[in-house]
C-alpha cells in the first residue's frame, strides 16, 4: 500500500478538495473542513479499502495525511 | 447473542403518526451549503417530520393508537396490556402508559408498563410485550413506541438534524396461530458513554452535589459520538448478523427483505455491503423521516406496505444503538396485517 494511492482515495471522496493539492505533508483537517460528518466519512472509507477501523483517538493523534496513513499501515499490520 | 422465539403471536395492525410539518435539510442554518448537500447525500435525509415541540410523543402514540381500533375494529376493552416504549414520556413520573390508558379509555385491568429504550426500543418492546402475554395469558396488547426530537440541541449539527419525530402503534395478538417471533439480542453497557445524554436525570443532581463548583443545568441534551457508533456497527453488529443469517439459513428461513433501523445512510448502506444484501432487498425510510429512533423499523414497515407488498414476506429486522444494545428479529408478516401513516397537526 502506497501513500500516493492512499491521497487519490482520500480525494475521490472528498469534492472539496482539489486535485493535486493534497500531500503527504498536508494537514488533513484544515484542508478538509473538519466535522464529526467528515471524520465519518474518511472512517467508512478507510474501513472499506484497508478494512481497519479508526477511532476518535487516533483522529486526534494524527494531524498530516502522512500521519494518518501510517496510523492505518500500523493497525492493518498488527491484525496480520 | 441470547436468543428466543415467541410462537402464536402476531403482529395485526402497525400504524405510525408523523406531524404533518416538515423539516428540511436544505433549510437546517447550521449548515454551510456544502454540508447540506454532503447531508442529504450521505447522511441520507432530504426532509424530516418535526412538530417544533408542540406534539409529544404520547401524542403521536395516541393518535396512531386510535387508528389502529379503527383499522382492526379491536374494542378498547379487549386490550390487556399497553407498553409504552420512549425516551421522551410526558413526565419523569408517573408513568406515560398510565397517562395514554387514561387518554384511550382503557379498562383499569390492564397491564401498563413504560420502558426507557432508543433505537431498539420496537424490537425489545416486542420481546417484553410477547413475553408477558404468553405468560399471562392475555390476547390482545397494543406496543407504542415512538420520539420526538427533544434531546437534541438545534445547533448541534451531529444530532438535530438527524432525529425526526415520529409515533407508532403495533397491534399484538396472541392464539392458535401458526406466526412466530425470532428474536436476538445483546447489549454492551460498557459503551454507555457512546450515546448519552449526561444531565438529564438523577445523576445530574448527585454530581452537582457531589461537586458544588459545578454550574450545570439539567438539561435533555444528547451528545453521541457518531464514530463509536459506526465503530460498534462493525465490530458487533456485522458478527452477530452473520451468525444469525446462518442459523436462518440452517432452518430453511428464507428472508424477502431487511430492514436496519435508520440510524443514517452510510452506516446502513456499510452493514448492507458487508453483509452482501441486495440494494432491492433493503427497506428504508431515513430520506423523508429521518433517524426516528424506536419508531424506525415500525415506520419503515409502514412506508413500504402503502400497496400492501409486504404482506406473506419475510423480514430481518436489525436495531442497534443507545445502549449500546442490539436486537434483531425474525417475522414473517401475516396475509392481513393492516399498515397507515397518519399525519398529526
Amino acid at each position: 500500500m502506497k501513500i500516493e494511492e492512499f491521497i487519490l482515495r482520500i480525494e475521490e471522496e472528498f469534492e472539496e478538495i482539489e486535485k493535486g493539492v493534497l500531500e503527504p505533508q498536508s494537514i488533513y483537517k484544515d484542508l478538509i473542513h473538519w466535522s464529526s460528518m467528515n471524520s465519518l466519512i474518511l472512517i467508512i472509507l478507510i474501513e472499506s479499502e484497508y478494512n481497519v477501523l479508526l477511532n476518535d483517538n487516533d483522529f486526534s493523534k494524527s494531524s498530516t495525511v502522512d500521519e494518518l496513513f501510517n496510523l492505518v499501515l500500523e493497525k492493518r499490520n498488527s491484525k496480520d | 447473542m441470547s436468543e428466543g422465539i415467541i410462537s402464536n403471536i402476531r403482529i395485526n395492525s402497525i400504524v405510525t403518526a408523523v406531524p404533518i410539518q416538515k423539516d428540511f435539510t436544505s433549510d437546517y442554518p447550521h449548515f454551510t451549503k456544502e454540508e447540506k448537500v454532503q447531508f442529504e447525500n450521505r447522511i441520507g435525509i432530504i426532509e424530516k417530520r418535526n412538530s417544533g415541540g408542540l406534539l409529544t410523543t404520547s401524542d403521536l402514540c395516541f393518535e396512531a393508537a386510535l387508528k389502529v381500533f379503527e383499522l382492526t375494529n379491536w374494542e378498547k376493552d379487549e386490550i390487556e396490556i399497553l407498553i409504552f416504549v420512549s425516551q421522551t414520556g410526558d413526565f419523569v413520573l408517573p408513568p406515560t402508559s398510565l397517562i395514554l390508558q387514561d387518554r384511550l379509555g382503557l379498562n383499569t385491568n390492564t397491564y401498563l408498563l413504560d420502558l426507557n429504550l432508543g433505537c431498539t426500543g420496537w424490537i425489545n418492546g416486542l420481546i417484553t410485550i410477547t413475553s408477558i402475554m404468553k405468560s399471562m395469558n392475555f390476547k390482545k396488547g397494543l406496543l407504542l413506541c415512538g420520539e420526538t426530537n427533544i434531546l437534541s440541541e438545534f445547533k448541534d449539527k451531529s444530532t438535530y438534524p438527524l432525529m425526526g419525530d415520529a409515533g407508532t402503534a403495533s397491534a399484538i395478538e396472541f392464539q392458535n396461530l401458526t406466526d412466530e417471533i425470532l428474536f436476538e439480542y445483546k447489549n454492551y453497557g460498557f459503551l454507555y458513554n457512546s450515546i448519552i445524554a449526561p444531565n438529564s436525570k438523577a445523576k445530574h443532581f448527585s454530581d452537582i452535589k457531589k461537586d458544588l463548583s459545578k454550574d450545570k443545568e439539567l438539561s435533555l441534551k444528547t451528545t453521541m459520538n457518531g464514530l463509536e457508533v459506526f465503530n460498534f456497527a462493525i465490530e458487533q453488529v456485522v458478527p452477530s448478523l452473520k451468525i444469525f443469517f446462518n442459523k436462518l439459513a440452517e432452518s430453511n428461513f428464507q428472508i424477502d427483505y431487511v430492514i436496519f433501523h435508520q440510524a443514517n445512510k452510510m452506516i446502513i448502506e456499510t452493514l448492507r455491503k458487508k453483509l452482501g444484501i441486495l440494494p432491492n432487498r433493503c427497506l428504508n425510510s431515513i430520506s423523508h423521516f429521518g433517524n426516528t429512533s424506536s419508531a424506525s423499523i415500525p415506520l419503515t414497515i409502514c412506508l413500504n406496505n402503502q400497496n400492501e407488498e409486504l404482506l406473506n414476506k419475510s423480514l430481518l429486522c436489525v436495531s442497534f444503538g443507545v445502549g449500546m444494545s442490539i436486537a434483531n428479529m425474525y417475522y414473517k408478516i401475516s396475509e392481513n396485517l393492516l399498515t397507515e401513516i397518519i399525519e398529526v397537526s
